[in-house]
């Protein structure tokens, strides 16, 4: 009572930072599920994943998560250009042509499933921005003050459609109730979620419906009904907000249930015993040792399971490449190290080095037999220094999801230097640091006049 | 970039109310609440008024009301957000240069629809869309992107410029005294509230 205010209401043209958070906790995630599959997936998965119907592209993808960022930040490109929508649909349509995903057939070119198209990137564009924007004014919205300012919501149309869907009728159907024939309900009802296409309590309640919310005050709502004067409203206890119920959806899950999205995701996603998350983690994040679970890069393809079925005789069909942290360690600790690595005829290994893994993987890489030892291969691949790494790898049939091609360590030559060929031969080519035993002499490592 | 908006008779009498109240910030959300309230109606009813070339719907004032949040809300100021740049340049006006060389020539232009087909869309976009392709016919200092449509005619689809300078839209914010009215009714309702609540019921 005795506060003094200095009221000043300011516009205050600014990125929002609970939108860019929203934003930024997703993981691109491909998948050829379309959106009714989609909608089968936990609800806890669904929000922190940046997907599209039937897009399986990372690029695309990660084009689509990095260009919103953009958008929200209001950053600008290297020569000042602002990033807005008609960048975006730009840009994605062309990475995603690039990609080779624009339909071969030319009567399904310019539909809302061709992902090169205008009409589905602006639709990408418009429900990603709406429902960042949405969120942060659910969140602002359920702080203890503006609950009480304001309990709650009228859904309102606030764009104009050609074709307009029955909002009245789904609304009634969630459970709303009408008052005066307004679609009203206290910000903490379960209608919202109920209204959703998406099962969030914020706008858009669908694709491209044109509807939104507006707050009603506590006035309106005191003559409404909807309270009394007396009432003061609390947001949700922590347990059993939505966020909780939210992550209530990911844990928990039985063995099929696992199975089938681990069918859907593969190494998309990280299971820790009926828990799963999406992995977002990097090479160097499992290096850094925040999590000490592996690390899954990708499902073996079937071309790689069948080359591989030839070098070792096992049959590789969905298991994961991996990496762990002791693998990590064991590369930086012990192949680290300059002049040691120089006296062996090698270069050190750097973390750079071993984040390209992912991408080695997926393209021509060499795949090479351990003589004598069926469990264990190696995989040889250009670093884009130059260099050239050699890769071991065990094969660790664990059970179930468990199936792991797992990283054993990394050496690094000069590219095309003749030595890479010398170690191959030698019966035990993972790096031992075995002291008195050179792989190859330094002599031979100056056949490469570059070392 | 800020724009303040209550004058000192409305700070005033916010401050009057102010001192009543049990929950001054609830006050500052109530009374910002209905100010946004009124910007969001505003952007709406815009949005309701078809682009001048009578294109496609980019529906960009739908996405000025979306942008349209609370900012920071204190016992002392409240604030609203409006976050889009777009916003600020239809606001004060302002000249636009290009920035970005196009891809080949290194030219700077900006490409500004002439065409219905090409609201909202940049000319690759335009191009991939219609499967028409584009002529450059101009140089350095502007020129136009112009299509042949099946005939012998060339129609015109972008001029193009290095820079355009654009005149602020006085409608681009409600008028001062609606967003003022806005702020008072918020405060004199929620203080309403609070009286109806310390009554005996």
């Amino acid at each position: 009572m005795t506060t003094l205010l200095l009221l000043m209401a300011m516009i205050s043209i600014e990125p929002l930072q609970d939108a860019i958070d929203k934003l930024s906790q997703r993981t691109p995630v491909g998948s050829q599920l379309r959106s009714a599959d989609w909608a089968q997936v936990p609800l806890a998965l669904r929000e922190r994943a940046q997907f599209s119907a039937g897009v399986q592209s990372a690029a695309v993808m990660n084009r689509i998560q990095t260009g919103l960022l953009d958008v929200l930040q209001q950053n600008r490109n290297e020569f000042g250009a602002l990033s807005d929508r008609s960048k975006f649909i730009a840009e994605l349509a062309k990475i995603a042509e690039a990609e080779g995903l624009a339909p071969k057939d030319p009567a399904l070119r310019g539909r809302v499933t061709d992902i090169t198209s205008e009409i589905r990137t602006g639709l990408i564009y418009r429900t990603q921005t709406e429902m960042a924007y949405g969120y942060t004014n659910w969140k602002a919205g359920n702080d203890t003050a503006a609950l009480n300012a304001f309990p709650a919501w009228e859904l309102v149309r606030v764009e104009e459609r050609v074709k307009k869907r029955d909002w009245l009728t789904r609304w009634q159907g969630a459970g709303g109730r009408l008052y005066g024939g307004r679609m009203i309900a206290l910000k903490t009802d379960l209608v919202w979620e109920r209204l959703s296409r998406f099962g969030t309590p914020w706008p858009p309640f669908d694709f491209n419906s044109g509807m939104g919310v507006e707050d009603v005050s506590r006035r309106e709502c005191i003559d409404l009904g909807l309270i009394t004067p007396q009432t003061r409203l609390a947001p949700p206890a922590a347990g059993e907000d939505f966020n909780s119920r939210v992550e209530a959806t990911a844990r928990g899950l039985t063995n099929a249930e696992l199975r089938s999205l681990k069918d859907d995701f593969g190494p998309q996603l990280q299971v820790q015993g009926s828990k799963v998350q999406w992995e977002s983690r990097t090479i160097a994040d499992v290096a850094r040792g925040a999590d000490p679970a592996p690390l899954s890069i990708q499902l073996v393809s079937q071309r790689q399971a069948a080359a591989l079925k030839d070098i070792t005789g096992q049959d590789l069909d969905r298991y994961e490449w991996s990496v762990d942290k002791s693998a990590l360690d064991h590369v930086i600790n012990q192949h680290g190290d300059a002049a040691r690595e120089t006296s062996r005829g090698q270069l050190p290994v750097n973390l750079a080095d071993l984040e390209g893994l992912p991408q080695a993987l997926l393209t021509d890489s060499t795949f090479r037999s351990v003589p004598g030892d069926s469990t264990r291969f190696e995989v040889i691949y250009d670093l884009p220094d130059g260099g050239e790494a050699l890769s071991l790898w065990e094969i660790r049939p664990g059970r179930g999801l468990k199936k792991r091609v797992s990283l054993v360590s990394v050496r690094k030559y000069m590219n095309q230097a003749p030595h890479v060929t010398a170690v191959a031969g030698s019966p035990a080519p993972h790096v031992r640091n075995v002291p008195g035993i050179l792989n190859i002499t330094p002599e031979q490592a100056r056949i490469n006049p570059n070392v | 970039m800020i724009i303040r908006l209550t004058s000192g008779e409305t700070r005033n009498r916010l401050q009057a109310i102010g001192k009543l109240v049990d929950h001054p910030r609830e006050l500052l959300f109530s009374s910002a609440g209905y100010v946004r309230r009124e910007l969001q109606r505003h952007f709406a009813e815009r949005d309701r008024t078809p682009n001048r070339l009578g294109g496609k719907r980019t529906h960009f004032w739908g996405a000025i009301r979306n942008a349209t949040q609370m900012g920071e809300v204190t016992d002392r100021q409240a604030e609203i957000n409006i976050a889009d740049p777009r916003f600020a340049q239809r606001l004060y006006g302002g000249t636009i240069t290009a920035k970005t060389p196009w891809p080949g020539s290194g030219l700077k232009l900006l490409t500004i629809p002439v065409d219905p087909r090409a609201h909202g869309r940049r000319a690759s976009v335009f191009k991939r869309e219609t499967g028409l392709q584009l002529i450059f016919l101009g140089g350095p200092k502007g020129g136009e992107l112009a299509a042949f449509e099946g005939g012998p005619d060339l129609t015109t689809i972008y001029i193009c410029k290095p820079s355009i300078t654009q005149e602020p839209d006085p409608n681009a914010l409600p008028p001062g005294d609606a967003l003022e009215e806005a702020a008072k009714l918020g405060a004199e309702d929620y203080l309403a509230t609070q009286i109806q609540a310390d009554q005996p019921s």
